[in-house]
């Protein structure tokens, strides 16, 4: 089993799912794939099914329409896995606090291993979300 | 009897969720019934649970990409609503952070397209550019994304004189970029395969269903909130309006990639004429009873904010048209005559921006089936 | 076209109108004739754009604003509903791109449209069972 861990640490596969937010955090997201981030350089890929997913990166805060798949996603990802909340969305419905239709934050529906503050955060803090939850496993 | 496809919600790379039915005999569509609602966060009701100044920043937040616009938006009902003038400095700063802001959902947009079409390549070099707006922007602001230029009553921060020699270096490498990018759109074979005749919108279609934006712009409708309802610096900048006839992906290709190289004209022609003075007027908290719209070319189209003020200092009502949302009913048409393999590329060409579908029903009316397709199944068949 | 051509073209059909600038007017018509005020802006003036529909509670009455594009100005054609009885007839006859702003006005505020092509819920979630949340009286 020393083996499996050391390879899921070293290439982690991401399983993204936007929770209704705005898109920025997603658009970060995206953007540390693209070369002047590059996270496939940590052998970081985004995958798009659950099946295969080490973690799960969730931005947005949880609206309702949403809540009902992104509990689904969850229970069809394989132990181990991680779970990271990434922008102020996650933590606290971010400026959404207050409307009707957001139920976050995302604790309050899943176990989370690492919050990455931000509205959005950059990319670098993004990467350093997930190297940190990558510790847990 | 139909054959349902429904697609999503969750996605490899971005895009938020929405719902379309679409019926389909064999592998043509013949209709689409549209379901958004999964981005869906009551902001129209939390803009009326806060102040003017609050709502700035919930209004900033509807969308990620057009975030300038709807913050330039709010805060021109708001200015109009309090009947003032903000100073002209200000309105130069307004106009520079949306062009800029263009260039870069354009860019996005590029490359999200790209990647529909299987152009990976492609989408990592039009982000790989992005960032250099990424980098004006954060400068000029503080942050790459939601850059909260605007303050009610002018702009938060002023330009300084050091910000010109890196802007006009940055805008140097965008335009010759931007000017690569066409030549290989216009001859790349692939690319001109995959969108040529793809989706297409004919100019009464475009006009009937209200479409707005460079999508309306592609279908030859000759419409530009920039033009015809002048806002910022814009009455005082010479600029061209992009139009194509065809109606078709392609269309909607060429004219986003020439907007933004006019884009690139209209700053240099702002940092140019940029008046000197404050940047900021100030205005009361408490705004009187009245009724104002203000409208705002964002990057995906007409933008509308309806503000109504009641003399305190939380708006009465508020309301948002954000652009996606007028095109969507132009997506039926587009979509009905195809097949199922182009539903990612037409869906991507409107350039959606509302936590948009990844989930798409496919109805079958013939055998009465249903099935659901991934997005990435999708992309597969459209390779 | 500037809001005061705009204005022109539905006269007959408005109980009041107002200029507040080049290129914008409001114009306030009854249940009577809106049809006819949209119409006759579609047929004279080739006004074709639905900007979109709002629609605001005033207490006892709610406020449907039909704000429309006439080449660069925008008119804000209100007509009242009362809160007993929110019925309009749709305007997708007119204005097809109209469908998705009507659906809603009906879901926020609980207007109908009569005779709209698909009056199907278009934003709140498939579970939702707590009115509508643009009213004035409606609490979390």
């Amino acid at each position: 089993m020393g083996l499996m861990r050391f390879f899921r640490k070293k290439s982690p596969w991401l399983l993204h799912f936007s929770a209704g937010g705005c898109n920025n955090c997603d658009i970060e997201l995206v953007a540390a794939l693209t070369p002047r981030f590059d996270v496939e350089r940590f052998g970081i890929l985004l995958r798009n099914t659950p099946r295969h997913a080490d973690i799960l990166v969730v931005t947005g805060p949880v609206s309702r329409q949403c809540r009902e798949r992104l509990l689904r996603i969850y229970e069809q990802m394989p132990e181990p896995k991680l779970v990271v909340g990434v922008g102020a969305c996650t933590m606290s419905n971010g400026v959404y606090d207050g409307c009707y239709s957001v139920d976050g934050p995302l604790d309050k529906h899943m176990p989370v291993d690492v919050y990455v503050p931000g509205c959005p955060p950059k990319p670098e803090a993004i990467i350093d979300g997930v190297i940190k939850a990558l510790a847990r496993l | 009897m139909t054959f349902v496809v429904p697609v999503g919600p969750q996605h490899p790379a971005l895009l938020e969720p929405e719902h379309f039915r679409f019926e389909v005999r064999g592998e043509e569509i013949i209709d689409v019934k549209i379901r958004l609602g999964y981005m869906h966060r009551g902001i129209e009701r939390g803009l009326m649970d806060r102040t003017y100044h609050q709502g700035l920043y919930l209004a900033e937040r509807i969308c990620g990409i057009c975030s300038h616009a709807h913050n330039l938006c709010f805060s021109q009902t708001v200015e109009r609503l309090a009947g003032i003038e903000i100073p002209d400095r200000a309105r130069y700063i307004r106009t520079i952070v949306a062009e800029l802001e263009r260039i870069h959902s354009h860019l996005l947009w590029a490359g999200v397209a790209a990647h529909e079409i299987g152009f990976i390549t492609l989408f990592m070099l039009f982000w790989r550019d992005r960032e250099h707006v990424q980098d004006l922007l954060e400068m000029i602001s503080g942050n790459r994304c939601y850059y909260s230029m605007c303050a009610i009553g002018g702009t938060r921060r002023d330009m300084r004189p050091e910000h010109l020699p890196k802007i006009d270096r940055g805008l140097k490498v965008l335009e010759k970029a931007t000017k690569h990018y066409v030549s290989v759109a216009t001859s790349d074979r692939t690319i001109l395969a995959r969108c040529e005749n793809i989706g297409v919108l004919t100019k009464q279609d475009a006009r009937n269903f209200c479409a707005v934006g460079p999508h309306a712009r592609a279908s030859g409708v000759d419409v530009d909130m920039r033009r015809d309802d002048p806002y910022a610096a814009y009455a005082e900048i010479p600029f061209g309006v992009v139009t194509q006839s065809e109606g078709d992906v392609f269309a909607r290709v060429v004219v986003r990639l020439r907007e933004v190289l006019e884009a690139i004209g209209i700053i240099r022609h702002a940092l140019n004429k940029m008046p000197t003075g404050p940047i900021r007027t100030r205005v009361r908290a408490k705004i009187p009873p009245n009724e104002a719209t203000s409208r705002v070319e964002a990057p995906r189209g007409e933008l509308l904010h309806f503000g109504i003020s009641n003399g305190t200092e939380k708006p009465e009502r508020w309301r948002v048209r954000p652009p996606t949302y007028a095109n969507i009913p132009s997506l039926v048409p587009m979509f009905v005559g195809g097949t199922i393999a182009e539903i990612p590329i037409v869906l991507a060409s409107i350039d959606p921006c509302m936590c948009c579908t990844d989930r798409v029903t496919i109805v079958d009316v013939t055998t009465g089936k249903s099935r659901i397709l991934t997005m990435e199944e999708l992309r597969r068949m459209a390779r | 076209m500037k809001a005061s051509e705009a204005l022109e073209a539905i006269e007959n059909y408005v109980v009041e109108s107002k200029i507040l600038d080049e290129r914008r007017a409001i114009a306030v018509t009854d249940l009577a004739r809106y049809r006819g005020a949209l119409f006759a802006l579609r047929k004279n003036k080739d006004v074709r754009h639905v900007s979109t529909i709002s629609g605001v509670d005033v207490g006892e009455d709610i406020a449907v604003i039909y704000h429309l594009h006439c080449g660069g100005s925008l008119l804000n054609l209100k007509v009242m509903v009362p809160k007993k009885d929110p019925r309009l007839r749709t305007v997708t006859d007119i204005f097809p791109g109209a469908a998705l702003y009507e659906r809603e006005v009906m879901e926020m505020l609980g207007v109908t449209f009569e005779g709209h092509p698909d009056p199907s819920r278009i934003f709140l979630p498939d579970d939702w069972k707590e009115g509508h949340p643009l009213r004035k009286e409606w609490k979390r």
